[in-house]
């Protein structure tokens, strides 16, 4: 009979190594998930005008533009000041 | 100077806010003024518990409030001798806000894969953002009786790169019915049990020195 050594092993086998891991900080999508509400701001028309210009130039002339280009700017001001 | 102290995981209910709610109580009681900042404004586990402890009249106050970011709750650092940050379960931009800001990183886990894993995965993703391995540990929680599964458990973090903290908490009813009383889990009705968590609780207080020691040298 052979000898059994497994009780000398770990049990739990090796951990992931780091290069090899995920990022799971990056690749956090479940933000996606949450639910979402209104944000109803009134501004001037040329204020409403001008963004709704520029939310179409960088996403595109259809339905959510203004909702991404609202986002994105919000990134960028929790980046600069957050 | 304030200590300021974080608790993430990349899965929920693995014990970041026991864990949190445990260094209040021993920082207070030390003499140290100290706040929780509880980050998940969803389930706002502490603030809930200091809702109940403040009801059960349990000593000492601790003070716990609720902060949608990691910036407004640093906003308080200044005015208290420690700051807790109570994280979001999930890894997220905010784990690493919190990492970033932390003197010493805490990572509470099981001793299964299931639990490890996912802790080590985050570590590596925190390394990645440029925080330092050094300022990571990891605690121990809802162990077993199974020195041998503690000790592969150990030796798995070990084998990651990462410190695991001494002492650890194991599974009981008592640490559960404390937490439900607006309790500590150094403070429930079993001397045995809350000398082991006051282990973990010394562990946490010894490298947060140690890092502190590094800083100064």
């Amino acid at each position: 009979m052979a000898t059994n050594i497994a009780k000398l092993k770990s049990t739990k086998g090796a951990p992931p190594a780091a290069e090899a891991a995920p990022d799971v900080i990056a690749e956090d999508t479940r933000d996606a998930s949450e639910p979402t509400v209104a944000l109803q701001v009134r501004v001037p028309k040329s204020v409403f005008e001008g963004f709704s210009e520029q939310a179409g130039r960088e996403f595109g002339f259809s339905h959510g533009a203004k909702k991404k280009f609202f986002l994105k700017i919000w990134e960028e001001y929790k980046a600069q000041n957050m | 100077m304030t200590y300021i102290i974080g608790m993430v995981s990349q899965k929920g209910g693995v014990g970041k806010s026991t864990l949190a709610r445990m260094m209040a109580r021993e920082f207070v009681t030390g003499g140290l003024t100290t706040k929780i900042a509880d980050l998940d404004t969803q389930q706002q586990t502490c603030t809930h518990w200091a809702g109940r402890r403040a009801e059960g009249g349990v000593t000492p106050e601790l003070q716990v409030q609720s902060f949608a970011t990691v910036k407004t709750a640093l906003a308080e650092a200044p005015r208290f001798d420690a700051l807790i940050l109570d994280g979001k379960p999930n890894a997220s931009d905010q784990t690493a806000e919190i990492a970033a800001a932390a003197d010493l990183v805490v990572i509470p886990t099981g001793q299964t894969v299931d639990d490890l894993h996912p802790g080590v995965v985050l570590a590596h993703a925190l390394r990645k953002k440029g925080v330092s391995p050094e300022k990571i540990a990891f605690a121990m929680f809802k162990t077993t009786g199974s020195e041998r599964e503690n000790a592969a458990a150990r030796q798995y973090l070990t084998e990651a790169g990462y410190l695991v903290l001494d002492g650890e908490v194991g599974v009981s009813t008592a640490y559960g019915s404390a937490s439900d009383a607006g309790k500590a889990i150094t403070e429930t009705s079993f001397r045995t049990l809350n000398e082991r968590a006051s282990k973990l609780a010394q562990s946490v207080i010894d490298k947060m020195a140690e890092l502190q020691e590094r800083q100064v040298a």
